[in-house]
C-alpha cells in the first residue's frame, strides 16, 4: 500500500512529507506507548498513534518507520511538525479513533506482521 | 582457612572494581563478643564452643583492642594444660594483629585476606577502639547483599561461564578510548534520545547492518530516556566498536534503582504521570534493553546511580 492510499483511506490531512506520498508502506503498527512501539514495530512500518510530542519523530528515525499517523483528530505539536520536516518523516493526521483507523487500513490489506 | 575458602577469596579479587564502594565498616560484623585480658582461657573456650565462633577479640576497659584469641590457641592451651590460665599471657598481642581501619577499601580487604591466612581481622578506629570484626563470611554476606542490585542477562551464559571474565566488561574499556561519547545533560524529555540518534548515524556511516543498528539503537534509546526520566538528566553514553560487535555503556549519577527484579518486569513503571502522558512509562524500558542486547548488565544501588552495560554481538547470517 502506498502512503497516498493511507491518506485517502483515513481521510487524513498531511502536515509534512507530501513528496513522499508514493512511498510503499510494508506494515502497520499502533500504540500510544513508546516502549511498546520500540518493542513491536518492524522497520518500514506505518505508525498510528495518539502521541503528539516530538519524541515520536525520533522514534520513527530510530526504528526506520515509513510514516506516522496521529489519530483521534489530535493536532501534533509545532515542534513535532518541525522535527518531522527536518528528519523527512511523513506526518499525517486523521479524525478516526485508533481502533477504526487500524480497521480501515486492515480492510485495505495492510497487516501488522 | 581451607584451600577451598582461600580459592573463594582469590576469586573475589576479580570483582574488586565492582564492589570498590564497599568499605571495612560496610562489611564488618558489629555485634561482637569480647573478653578482657583478665578472663581465663577456659572461658574463651566455652564461648567459642557455645557460640560457634573461631576467635575472640580481647579489649581493655575502654573498649580498646589489646589482643586476640583464636581456636588454634585454645587447642594448644588444652594440649599444654594451661587452659585455666588468664588470657593476657597467651593472646596474640595487639602489635601482631593484622587489622583494618573503617574506611579501608574492598580491594585492600581482599588483598589482605589473600596475603595473610588468618580467619578474622578486627576493625579499629584511630584510637585503637574496636568497632567490628571481618571474617570471610562477612565479606560474602556483604557481597550477596549487593547482588540484589545487579541484574545480568546473557544469551551466551554457558559460553561465558566457562571463561575467565568479570561480571562487568568495563575493566577492559577505558573511557578516553571510547569510539563514541555523548554527555547526557537535559531534563527535557523532548530532547531525550539525541545521543542515540547521533550514535545511530555513526553506526550507519560505518556500514553496520540495518538490523544490528536497530538493536543497538533501541537498547541505547531506552537507557538514555531512563537517565532523563529517572536520573535528573545527567549521564554519559559510551560506545566501543569492537571486531565482534558494539558495547554500549550508559551511566548516571541519579537515585539508582530500588528493586531491579521489579524493574525488569514487563509493565512495571515508576515514571510520573506527566511523563506517561507523553507515551513513556509503559514499563517496557528494561525488558526492551534485554531483548535488544545479547548481554545486559545493570548495576545499581539506591542513592548511588545506575550503570548499564549492553553488549551487542554481530552474528553471521543475522547482522
Amino acid at each position: 500500500m502506498k502512503l497516498k492510499e493511507v491518506m485517502n483511506t483515513l481521510e487524513a490531512k498531511i502536515y509534512t512529507g507530501e513528496e513522499l506520498l508514493e512511498r510503499e508502506i510494508s506494515f502497520g503498527c499502533a500504540s500510544d506507548m513508546i516502549s511498546d512501539i520500540l518493542a513491536l514495530a518492524k522497520p518500514g512500518s506505518l505508525l498510528l498513534t495518539g502521541i503528539i510530542a516530538p519524541q515520536i519523530i525520533r522514534i520513527a528515525k530510530i526504528l526506520d518507520l515509513s510514516g506516522i499517523v496521529i489519530v483521534r483528530g489530535k493536532e501534533p505539536m509545532e515542534e513535532t511538525i518541525a522535527k518531522a520536516k527536518e528528519e523527512r518523516v511523513p506526518l499525517l493526521g486523521t479524525k478516526f479513533l485508533l481502533f477504526d483507523a487500524c480497521g480501515k487500513l486492515y480492510e485495505k490489506g495492510l497487516r501488522g506482521t | 582457612m581451607s584451600e577451598i575458602e582461600l580459592d573463594l577469596i582469590s576469586h573475589l579479587s576479580e570483582y574488586k572494581r565492582i564492589f570498590s564502594f564497599l568499605t571495612a565498616e560496610d562489611i564488618m560484623k558489629k555485634e561482637l563478643i569480647t573478653l578482657t585480658p583478665e578472663n581465663y582461657l577456659s572461658e574463651a573456650r566455652v564461648i567459642m564452643r557455645d557460640k560457634r565462633i573461631s576467635g575472640i577479640p580481647i579489649v581493655d576497659k575502654e573498649g580498646k583492642l589489646v589482643g586476640l584469641v583464636s581456636t588454634e590457641r585454645i587447642i594448644r592451651a588444652l594440649e599444654e594444660g594451661i587452659i585455666s590460665n588468664k588470657i593476657k599471657e597467651y593472646m596474640t598481642p595487639r602489635e601482631k594483629i593484622v587489622y583494618f581501619s573503617p574506611k579501608d577499601t574492598f580491594e585492600k580487604i581482599v588483598e589482605t585476606f589473600e596475603r595473610y591466612r588468618y580467619g578474622r581481622y578486627p576493625v579499629i578506629d584511630e584510637h585503637n577502639k574496636l568497632l567490628g570484626l571481618i571474617t570471610k563470611h562477612d565479606i560474602l554476606r556483604a557481597i550477596l547483599k549487593q547482588f540484589h542490585s545487579i541484574y545480568i542477562h546473557d544469551r551466551r551464559r554457558e559460553e561465558y561461564l566457562n571463561r575467565e571474565v568479570s561480571i562487568l566488561a568495563s575493566d577492559k574499556f577505558i573511557e578516553d578510548k571510547a569510539s563514541f561519547r555523548y554527555d547526557i545533560n537535559t531534563q527535557s524529555i523532548s530532547e531525550a534520545g539525541e545521543g542515540t540518534a547521533l550514535l545511530k548515524k555513526v553506526l550507519e556511516k560505518r556500514g553496520y547492518h540495518r538490523d544490528f543498528i536497530r538493536r543497538v539503537s533501541i537498547g541505547t534509546y531506552e537507557a538514555e530516556v531512563n537517565v532523563v526520566i529517572h536520573a535528573g538528566g545527567k549521564g554519559l553514553i559510551l560506545a566501543f566498536f569492537e571486531e565482534d560487535g558494539v558495547v554500549v555503556f550508559v551511566r548516571d549519577w541519579g537515585p539508582g534503582i530500588e528493586d531491579i527484579d521489579l524493574a525488569m518486569k514487563e509493565g512495571f513503571s515508576t515514571a510520573p504521570d506527566h511523563i506517561r502522558e507523553l507515551g513513556f512509562g509503559a514499563g517496557m524500558g528494561l525488558p526492551n534493553m534485554r531483548r535488544a542486547a545479547d548481554r545486559l548488565v545493570i548495576l545499581s544501588q539506591s542513592g548511588k546511580g545506575t550503570r548499564v552495560e549492553m553488549v551487542f554481538n554481530l552474528k553471521e547470517g543475522r547482522d
